[in-house]
């Protein structure tokens, strides 16, 4: 064991080993930051090139590109509002209003440095956890499932920011447009007027971009000034960032909190990384001492969705590793450039690859770690586009977000549904309707009312009645009622 | 003179198919120059990594060495493989430099109408498939069921599959009615494979029906319990064959329906107007290629299975099942979406 540890670790340090690992990191970045490609993307072009390669060359630039994708992504989040792949767009609701108000630095030092220690703590979890990932995924079945997703919909009340009315009318708008496509197990079309590019479903990124990016654009193209606001002070941007870090270790135990639940729902096969960030964000908010300054700008807000963001990845590698179960889309294309390989993952592959999967972990700690670094050097330049005047700005912005909206899959039809989806977003923000608790009714309402079809038809009714399941409701039920419940009770002795 | 004439025939003959073996060497020549150091566009209708990318990108390899042109792949992976196949038979490019990789299934959906088909298989050009999955009907390699009797004894042995729609609906489906499990229902709407396999692993359905790959190794989570082909597997001999059960005549049909529609599984295609020379040419070539050394062992190095299947066998499978009637696609149509998914 401890020599297959030695091996595997002693593979990455290798000059060449380490050369490749720094530029599939660089690409990885550039990746996620560039809004529609993220770090499937980068697998997906990047495995024609594995073949014949070294099993260990290959999985290391792929886990690498792949692994780091989720802090550039971080970046252009924070900094316009824009999510570089699906998993940021938690991260944009405080990160972006940090920006506003002059602290982009401290924003994106917090961002980066809990992805950072995400990736870590992630991978170390990834390791230790192995002999116990079996129990775990045999826990968690369809009704399990359920409820961890109605978790996070719980959420959707704690995001409406003024009025949880609103909060509810937007959540339940983003539940509605999360039906559209194929209903689940049945094949038969609901809500596609015809359009076989809505069978699918609209689709994550076209979403985030029309319902937070475009706005955001119309409104700075309006405004006619920078993104920070006029008369902001500016600190030096390597103190700021420093500043950021910092708040990292003042919420240590927000960090940890929220690196768990990515790890936790990394593990659990089909539900995945969109959940987690948004689960994390929840939990922050709930258990804040602050709950009103979210979405205002609330550093927690930032730390937990990306301590989630690139933790979940060892949780999502752990089951395709140990059990050779993919717990993501992306993970299923990590399974196909194994295959390529010719590894099969799986219980076997510990015992004959350990040295691999330990290679494999090694390369996600360290490519977190360099990722994070190479993001915080380039910050304090990348800074200087918040103080750029929105007339340049805006329209290589809008530029951008279209071409993202179309490399998403290389379909035309996404950048028209991304266009109309923006009349929506614009009214939302206009009116103070809350775009967080829409995304959130959008990004868990197809996999709730999938799992809830999947428990009735095979549980029956009482598809709760189990210990996991009870459980779960009673930690939503406590989670959504606390904070109503201490005002009530301070109310009571006032 | 009957001798001399039946000589001048017979040099008439001769002359003839020399002339249309030159014509057809020619032309085949002519195709062969078209393509070189061209790009092929060849279309798969899932993501990349997954098996029908890992085929394409294989014979992509080998067809554009042998045509000395680039092959690019190109993943379209929406609706099923819907929308890929649907630009494919919109596409106004015939001059045969975009090809695709057909989904299992492709038949079926035309003729049941499945939402969203605008294509009609007629009009492809069939270049033949790579490999068509055996699949098996499997429980959990830690369960108690031995056969499908003890399958039978459950008051209500529940099956998982994705999608009714999806490939292996189908065939578990039909294979639940052939094997008259007639209190059988059908849990749908798991997201992928890997949350099938799980749920039959945990105990939440008792069966479902999975490829060869999900069954093989000593660690594999599910055992097969029948073959849903007309043969048994050489990986699995002890494991019966589907057709050695007693099935109903009625329900026979339904069957070699739903086994005959495997050949447009991972088929070549070309859109429709494509030249008929090109096609020819291309079904050698695709031949040629599935029997490629060089692809075999890279192909064996990724355990993927290879039976190569001609174009022609392709199409007169997928022709059987645009022949039926409409009373027979109802009763389809009834199993597959209706009996079983309560």
């Amino acid at each position: 064991m401890l020599d297959s540890i030695a091996q595997g670790l002693a593979v990455i340090f290798q000059p060449g080993m380490m050369l490749a690992i720094f530029l599939a990191t660089l690409g990885g970045i550039i990746f996620g930051i560039i809004p529609g490609l993220n770090g499937m993307t980068f697998m997906a072009i990047f495995i024609p090139f594995t073949f014949g390669m070294d099993p260990y060359l290959a999985m290391s630039i792929l886990t690498a590109g792949y692994a780091v994708a989720v802090t550039g992504g971080s970046v252009t989040a924070v900094l316009v509002n824009v999510p570089g792949t699906g998993p940021n767009s938690a991260t944009l609701l405080d990160g972006f209003p940090m920006t506003q108000q002059g602290q982009a630095g401290r924003a994106l030092g917090a961002a980066l440095t809990a992805s950072g220690l995400g990736g870590l703590e992630g991978g170390v979890i990834l390791a230790l956890l192995v002999p116990a990932v079996m129990p775990i995924v045999m826990a968690f079945g369809s009704p399990e499932c359920f409820f961890l997703i109605v978790m996070g919909l719980s959420f959707i009340a704690a995001l409406g920011q003024e009025s949880k009315a609103k909060g509810m009318v937007s959540g339940l708008l983003g539940l509605l447009l999360s039906f559209v496509g194929y209903g689940p197990g049945t094949g038969f079309a609901r809500f596609t007027f015809g359009s076989t590019e809505l069978l699918d479903g609209v689709k994550l990124i076209p979403c985030s971009l029309a319902i937070f990016g475009m706005p955001e654009m119309i409104a700075l193209m309006r405004s006619g000034r920078t993104i920070v606001k006029e008369g902001t002070e500016f600190r030096a941007p390597a103190a700021d960032i420093w500043e950021g870090a910092k708040d990292v270790f003042r919420h240590w135990w927000l960090h940890m909190r929220a690196s768990a639940i990515g790890v936790f729902v990394g593990i659990v096969p089909g539900v995945g990384g969109d959940v987690a960030v948004w689960i994390a964000y929840g939990h922050a908010k709930t258990t804040s001492k602050h709950p009103e300054t979210f979405g205002h700008g609330n550093v927690e807000g930032v730390i937990a969705p990306e301590s989630a963001n690139n933790s979940k990845e060892g949780g999502a590698m752990l089951t395709t590793l140990a059990l050779g179960i993919p717990g993501s889309g992306a993970m299923a294309v990590l399974l196909g450039a194994f295959l390529i390989q010719g590894i099969q993952p799986g219980p076997a592959f510990l015992q004959e690859h350990l040295d691999l999967a330990f290679t494999i972990t090694g390369v996600l700690i360290l490519t977190n770690l360099l990722g994070a670094a190479i993001c915080m050097l380039i910050a304090p330049t990348l800074i200087k586009v918040t103080r750029i005047r929105s007339q340049l700005l805006a329209p290589f912005l809008l530029c951008i977000i279209t071409l993202g909206a179309y490399c998403y899959r290389n379909s035309i039809s996404d950048v028209f549904v991304m266009f109309g989806l923006t009349v929506l977003g614009w009214a939302m923000r206009q009116l103070g309707y809350s775009r967080p608790a829409f995304f959130l009714g959008f990004v868990l309402g197809g996999l709730a009312e999938r799992y809830f079809n999947i428990s009735m038809s095979s549980h029956g009714w009482k598809f709760f009645m189990t210990p996991i399941s009870l459980v779960i409701i009673a930690t939503t039920i406590i989670s959504v009622s606390y904070q109503p419940m201490m005002v009530f009770l301070r109310k009571g002795k006032d | 003179m009957k001798g001399k004439q039946f000589c001048k025939y017979c040099i008439f003959l001769a002359t003839m198919a020399i002339i249309m073996t030159g014509a057809s060497a020619a032309a085949a020549v002519d195709v062969a120059s078209f393509y070189r150091g061209k790009v092929v566009r060849l279309v798969v209708p899932f993501s990349p990594g997954g098996g029908y990318d890992l085929y394409a990108r294989l014979l992509g390899n080998s067809m554009g060495k042998k045509l000395k042109c680039t092959v690019i792949v190109i993943n379209k992976p929406d609706a099923g493989g819907l929308v890929a196949i649907n630009d494919l038979y919109d596409t106004p490019r015939t001059d045969g430099l975009t090809l695709a990789m057909a989904p299992e299934g492709l038949a079926l959906a035309q003729i049941m109408k499945a939402p969203g088909v605008r294509y009609n298989c007629r009009k492809f050009g069939w270049l033949g498939s790579i490999n068509q999955d055996v699949r098996f009907l499997a429980v959990a390699s830690d369960s108690p069921f031995k056969s499908i009797a003890d399958l039978k004894k459950l008051k209500q042995p529940k099956a998982a599959t994705t999608e009714v729609t999806a490939p292996a609906g189908p065939s578990l489906a039909i294979a639940i009615e052939a094997l008259n499990m007639e209190n059988a229902k059908i849990v749908a709407g798991y997201p992928g494979s890997s949350e099938v396999i799980l749920a039959v692993r945990r105990g939440e359905a008792d069966f479902s029906v999975r490829a060869t790959a999900h069954l093989i190794g000593k660690n594999a989570f599910l055992r097969p319990l029948v073959v849903i082909d007309g043969k048994r597997a050489p990986e699995f001999p002890n494991i019966p064959a589907i057709t050695e059960f007693d099935i109903k005549p009625e329900t026979k049909k339904m069957l070699d329906i739903v086994m005959s529609g495997k050949p447009s599984e991972r088929s070549l295609l070309t859109p429709p107007g494509v030249a008929l020379e090109k096609i020819t040419f291309l079904r050698k070539l695709a031949q040629t290629s599935f029997r490629d050394p060089e692809l075999l062992k890279a192909a064996q190095k990724m355990a993927l299975p290879v039976s190569p299947l001609t174009g022609e066998d392709a199409e007169a499978g997928v022709n059987t099942i645009l022949k039926l009637s409409p009373k027979e696609v109802e009763k389809l149509r009834y199993v597959i979406f209706d009996k079983y998914v309560r």
